[in-house]
């Protein structure tokens, strides 16, 4: 029997899939371009799911619980500045907040102090912090709730936090942060992911596809028969 | 960098296929086709193993009993002649067994990160079917018939962790895996052994006793064929510290060949060689598309010239000779000076084979955006690095005539009609000279002194094409220097280059958007190159 054409159940399509980091990325930028983000965004979002996934941080599922808000409302959860506080009509979005603190890194790390609110899944900051550690030779802090996170040129570090931040529960703060501390290394292992998380995923990137016509399909390459 | 430069590369020496052959020998790996379990109707699987100083590598090929209805290289095909994949070290039985559960199945299928690579192939009709019954005969085929060049075609080897297999992270930091696409190169070589073993096989099923095996000559003259489309052509737009670092590595050998002050008698020797076969590889390649008929018609003519300066000694004579070839051969059209350039890189292994390890990338050193740039810096890399981009007027139907996107169908990269089809909104990040223009416009109004990331909070739309921008000022070749989105462009331009630094030879498109080409042709087997176990 000809397995190709008796098309057994695929594998892989139980409750969990192991998903590559390649996939991952793929997944993670079409999903967010889906969900409403520029180009560029969504390859942040891609590159920072990857980059938790490595590091063993759940970034798919971290990913997910963000798009699920943003995908309903985008503008409100566009991070704008705010009485000294970014803020947004809604949650602040993560992916974005992460590039635009990417993007003041320099200032941060010569001072700025830096806070958002309301901000869900603050680990999202930490890989473009942590390229950023690395591009600048210096250290990020990210204080939020009950934890700090710690974006260093080494990588990054999660910590309980002992003493009373005086944040509110759902603000974040960033600020420049020393420490020779040695981060968490990646493993380039993949993830692990729940086949609905997946699929909602794959749910919010099939709105980038275009239906395919027979112009396409003919212009695509071979032509119906290949037999020569 | 334009496309109709990169629509006219060859093959050389730097090409995948010939780094890994290169090192495979040099390291004096073995070789072994350690199972072959396929029965009389050519169904089963086979393992082809290669051992290394420190790792082995299974090619895992099943066999299929394909009705010939069901043959097709579309890449929306769901059946195949064979399905390949190249397992990271011997698989037991039962990695085998899940391998037969999945590798049939090709993207509906799952492998996992002991999996490098994940391909299939068809046969060559015509060809296959003629050797297998001439063999059977005791007979060997009609040499005419052979110039198709393959038994079988691969349709698609997917490698870097697509579908389960693991990831290019997990392989990079291997020597052996370290310069691009080695794993994807190693499973088509292997995939090669099994085209010719699996058509002796079904020749001895049939002709029993009396069923020749394939003669030496004959056997070294077939490579394996692919079948190309669209799929492969946005990866160069969007791997831009890649390709900068492919093309450096070209011209960097190229630069290093001119710099010679004399030319050696054994290098002449080689010279000479390498275009005498290239002329002879050009008069077999056969295309029946126009542009590659009016193409090859150019090369053969520029072969035949090259040959003819080649022949004259003063050439060789004169103060750095090689510089004054390649000033020469200006004359000729691009197809003849490219075939210059692999012929002039070919006698001078010791000089140019070690750029080879410069030719991979992470694109992820280079991914950070510097918010901390100005504005103007920003205008000055668009005015130096994009120039080609702001003279176009993308508002024109024909400099906007396509859209590159990616259908619902197959997940896969097309290219649309914009002023006929529907789904432009929905356009992958591709135009990039379109792109260039409208971020100079941007900023046109931005102090100079302004930073990046001021201007990326109020216009994040144009993220993408600054990280490109930022990218190109430290990488001269990220960019390819023409108008992706043209009613002129031809993705088999793209396809073109990418496929000549695999190593791919015989170009043949079959339309402006799709071709098909051979690898390993002339190239020595696994059980030739390298010793027993």
């Amino acid at each position: 029997m000809d397995p190709t054409i008796q098309s057994p159940i695929p594998p892989g399509q139980g409750a969990q899939l192991t998903a590559s980091l390649s996939e991952i990325e793929a997944m993670g930028r079409k999903a967010a371009r889906g969900a409403g983000y520029s180009w560029g965004l969504a390859e942040e979002a891609g590159r920072t799911t990857r980059w938790l996934s490595a590091h063993g941080l759940a970034g798919v599922s971290c990913l997910a619980s963000v798009l699920e808000q943003v995908a309903e409302d985008f503008d409100a959860h566009r991070p704008e500045l705010r009485a000294g506080i970014w803020q947004a009509d809604r949650a602040v979005c993560p992916i974005q907040f992460g590039a635009i603190m990417s993007d003041r890194a320099v200032a941060i790390g010569k001072g700025a102090v830096v806070r958002a609110a309301p901000m869900p899944s603050s680990i999202l900051l930490l890989p473009p912090l942590c390229w950023s550690a690395q591009a600048l030779a210096c250290g990020f802090s990210v204080t939020k709730g009950e934890r700090r996170l710690l974006a260093l040129p080494s990588g990054p570090v999660i910590e309980p936090l002992l003493q009373d931040h005086g944040l509110p529960q759902d603000m974040v703060e960033i600020r420049a942060y020393s420490s020779s501390a040695e981060g968490l290394q990646p493993l380039a292992q993949g993830e692990k992911v729940d086949a609905s998380v997946w699929e909602f995923l794959a749910e919010l990137a099939s709105r980038t596809y275009v239906p395919a016509t027979e112009a396409s399909r003919s212009g695509a390459g071979a032509g119906a028969t290949d037999n020569d | 960098m334009r496309l109709a430069r990169m629509g006219s590369f060859h093959p050389t020496r730097l090409s995948f296929l010939r780094q890994l052959l290169r090192r495979l020998e040099a390291e004096d790996w073995r070789f072994e086709r350690r199972a072959w379990e396929i029965d009389a109707t050519g169904v089963g699987h086979a393992l082809y193993c290669v051992h290394g100083p420190e790792r082995s590598y299974t090619l895992v090929a099943f066999a299929h009993d394909l009705p010939d209805e069901m043959r097709s290289d579309r890449v929306i095909a769901t059946a195949w002649d064979a399905t390949f994949t190249l397992f990271d070290g011997v698989p037991e039985a039962a990695d085998i067994e899940r391998l037969r559960q999945n590798v049939p199945l090709q993207e509906a299928g799952r492998v996992s990160a002991r999996e490098l690579s994940l391909s299939r192939a068809n046969r060559s009709f015509r060809l296959f079917d003629h050797v297998v019954e001439r063999l059977a005969e005791g007979r060997q085929p009609e040499p005419e018939a052979l110039k198709t060049g393959y038994l079988m075609r691969t349709t698609a080897v997917y490698g870097s962790g697509k579908f389960g297999a693991a990831d290019r992270d997990l392989i990079a930091g291997r020597a052996e895996l370290s310069s691009p696409f080695q794993a994807e190169m190693l499973s088509v070589w292997l995939i090669r052994a099994f085209t010719i073993d699996i058509v002796e096989h079904l020749a001895e099923v049939r002709g029993g006793e009396q069923a020749a095996r394939l003669d030496p000559e004959m056997r070294r003259g077939l490579g394996v064929g692919n079948s190309t489309g669209l799929g492969m052509a946005p990866y160069l737009v969007n791997h831009p510290v890649l390709i900068n670092n492919w093309m450096l590595a070209r011209e960097e050998a190229l630069a290093r060949v001119r710099a010679q002050p004399v030319a050696g008698t054994s290098e002449i020797a080689g010279f000479r060689a390498a275009l005498a076969a290239a002329a002879a590889n050009a008069a077999f390649w056969d295309s029946a598309h126009p542009l590659q008929v009016a193409k090859l018609a150019e090369l053969r003519a520029d072969l035949a010239t090259l040959q003819g300066w080649a022949a004259e000694e003063a050439v060789f004579a004169a103060d750095h000779p090689w510089d004054a070839l390649w000033h020469r051969a200006e004359a000729l059209s691009l197809e003849g000076q490219e075939a210059l350039v692999a012929a002039m890189l070919e006698p001078h292994g010791e000089l140019v084979d070690g750029l080879g390890q410069c030719m991979g990338a992470d694109e992820g050193v280079f991914f950070r955006i510097d918010g901390a740039m100005r504005v103007g810096a920003v205008k000055t890399i668009l005015a130096e690095r994009y120039d080609w981009a702001m003279d176009v007027d993308y508002a024109a139907p024909e400099q906007s005539a396509r859209f590159w996107y990616v259908s619902e169908e197959k997940l896969e990269p097309r290219l649309g009609e914009r002023h006929d089809e529907e789904g432009a909104e929905l356009e992958q990040p591709l135009a990039i000279g379109r792109d260039a223009k409208a971020l100079s416009a941007a900023l046109s109004d931005w102090p100079e002194e302004e930073t990046v990331a001021a201007f990326l909070l109020a216009e994040p739309d144009h993220r993408h094409m600054v990280r490109r921008a930022q990218i190109a000022a430290h990488h001269p070749f990220a960019e390819i220097q023409n108008n992706l989105i043209s009613a002129e462009m031809l993705p088999i331009d793209l396809l073109r280059c990418k496929l000549s630094f695999f190593g791919a030879s015989r170009f043949d498109p079959r339309s402006d958007r799709w071709v098909r080409i051979c690898l390993y042709q002339d190239a020595p087997y696994p059980g030739d190159l390298l010793s027993p176990v």
